[in-house]
């Protein structure tokens, strides 16, 4: 005689336990903008590193009467994004959707949507590495002070640094900003285009990291400044004169795409949802 | 057999951790949780938000202080302790206070004066209060009126209470001076309503 077991999980994948504690974290990092909070972060059936802390929160917030987007670098259709979708809708009852102003949930590698998020949307960030001052100090205990103590000397030194040996300022994604006038927190590897949609947003901004075991957020109206001086002012990549070779757009986030044997430069759109949109619109007259 | 309306430990307790996230994101915003209360036990011997709340919050891997002037506040202690797996504990050391009859002002200082802040290095060691009062208004109708401002509103946001006495608010702000270090207040009302006042709010009271 075959036995077929059939293995069930619990809904959204993790036992309540681990929902109840994701849960606890994530409050108390709304209350305290930009500090990254410290969680237990539960083995995933994904490895560390390739979206845990995103997925781990979606799990906690996802209910039946939810509709999830998952993009990987403003795109809808990448293996990753596409796995993690499978996994929350093979233990949730949830919709996905690639438009993100049907989406109430939305899990995000590196990218902001363009349309700006609603006050009944949460972006949930996948973050690599939470702590922005990892690049001069190596030690937690330390940057854990640095932070306790507010002594963020070491980063505008670094700052100062490459004005100096490079004429700019020259970190491009990952930019570090300021949350609340308090803490300095890394806003993901979103390009700079980004950051400033961080600033006093209608919706809520949750970030896990799943490997670095921290949750941090920032929450409705919170002000994010990037860090920049008065001579050297903050700056977003530009796309002057170029325009997405789908939709046209030429007020897009845009991608490089280079043909190897023509030789030839593509700019295309980066958001893929919001891309296809366009040309949808495009062709109905 | 269970009762299909019974408080769903999976559902119910996801749906109060949105509705309260949602009012802890925007400091002041009343979220009506009325529809999750009615499954909760009738002989349940606190009230209907400490054990929805307990649900959603509490495990074993944290510990609460339960505080009500009624007789029968040890049974409260118990049944939240049974049903959640966490620790009634001494009132300096909970994560979670559950506060559910209005104490008197002494008993105001001398909660606010224990409750834990975290530390500079620590601040999410901090207690959070959940406050049980008569009533919660998003107008200027009730006896409380307060002006918030901070993360989570834009420009200000009028919320106001009743049978929750000012010396909570002076108090607050006493232990919140050193932010980050402070505490997180939940509130309830009779009806089900929940609004939340995080430790980034600064409260100013109408008429001050």
């Amino acid at each position: 005689m075959q036995a077929h077991l059939k293995q069930t999980y619990n809904y959204a994948f993790l036992d309540e336990g681990s929902k109840k504690e994701i849960r606890r974290t994530t409050l108390k990092a709304v209350a305290i903008p930009g500090y990254q909070v410290p969680f237990a972060s539960r083995e995933m059936p994904i490895g560390r590193g390739w979206g845990t802390g995103g997925l781990q929160l979606t799990l906690s917030l996802i209910g039946d009467q939810d509709c999830l987007k998952v993009i990987d670098q403003g795109n809808d259709d990448s293996v990753n994004a596409v796995s993690i979708k499978k996994l929350v809708q093979s233990c949730t009852e949830a919709e996905v959707t690639t438009d993100s102003e049907r989406a109430t949930l939305i899990q995000t590698r590196h990218r902001i949507p363009e349309v700006p998020i609603r006050a009944d949307q949460i972006l949930i960030f996948q973050v690599p590495l939470p702590e922005p001052l990892r690049m001069v100090e190596a030690k937690e205990r330390k940057t854990k002070q640095l932070h306790a103590e507010m002594d963020y000397s070491g980063i505008w030194l670094r700052l100062y640094e490459d004005i100096v040996k490079w004429g700019k300022i020259s970190i491009g994604a990952d930019y570090p900003a300021l949350a609340h006038k308090r803490y300095i927190f890394a806003p993901s590897p979103i390009p700079r285009y980004d950051l400033p949609k961080l600033n006093r947003a209608d919706g809520l901004f949750l970030f896990g990291a799943g490997r670095e075991k921290k949750i941090y957020a920032i929450p409705p109206y919170t002000d994010v400044e990037p860090l920049a001086f008065d001579d050297y002012p903050f700056e977003v990549e530009h796309f002057d004169g170029c325009t997405c070779r789908l939709c046209g757009s030429n007020d897009t986030f845009l991608d490089e795409i280079f043909d190897e044997t023509t030789g030839q430069k593509f700019y295309q759109c980066s958001d893929t949802g919001n891309c296809q949109k366009r040309q949808e619109k495009r062709h109905t007259p | 057999m269970t009762n299909a309306n019974a408080f769903h430990h999976v559902h119910d307790t996801r749906k109060l951790y949105r509705r309260l996230l949602d009012s802890m994101a925007r400091p002041g915003k009343i979220n009506d949780i009325a529809d999750l209360l009615r499954g909760v036990p009738e002989t349940c011997p606190c009230s209907p938000g400490t054990y929805a709340l307990a649900q959603t919050l509490l495990d074993q891997q944290v510990s609460f202080y339960y505080y009500s002037q009624e007789l029968n506040a040890d049974d409260a202690e118990r049944a939240i302790e049974w049903t959640t797996g966490s620790r009634h504990t001494a009132s300096d050391a909970a994560d979670y206070w559950f506060i559910d009859t209005s104490p008197e002002i002494d008993e105001i200082d001398s909660i606010m004066q224990s409750v834990r802040i975290g530390t500079l290095t620590e601040p999410e060691k901090s207690a959070t209060i959940a406050l049980h009062v008569r009533k919660l208004s998003g107008a200027d109708d009730l006896t409380l009126p307060m002006i918030l401002r901070g993360p989570g509103i834009n420009g200000w946001h009028l919320l106001s209470a009743e049978g929750m006495n000012i010396e909570w608010l002076r108090l607050r702000s006493e232990r919140n001076r050193d932010y980050p270090t402070g505490c997180d207040f939940v509130l309830f009302d009779d009806d089900g309503q929940i609004a939340a006042l995080p430790r980034t709010t600064r409260i100013e009271r109408r008429g001050f």
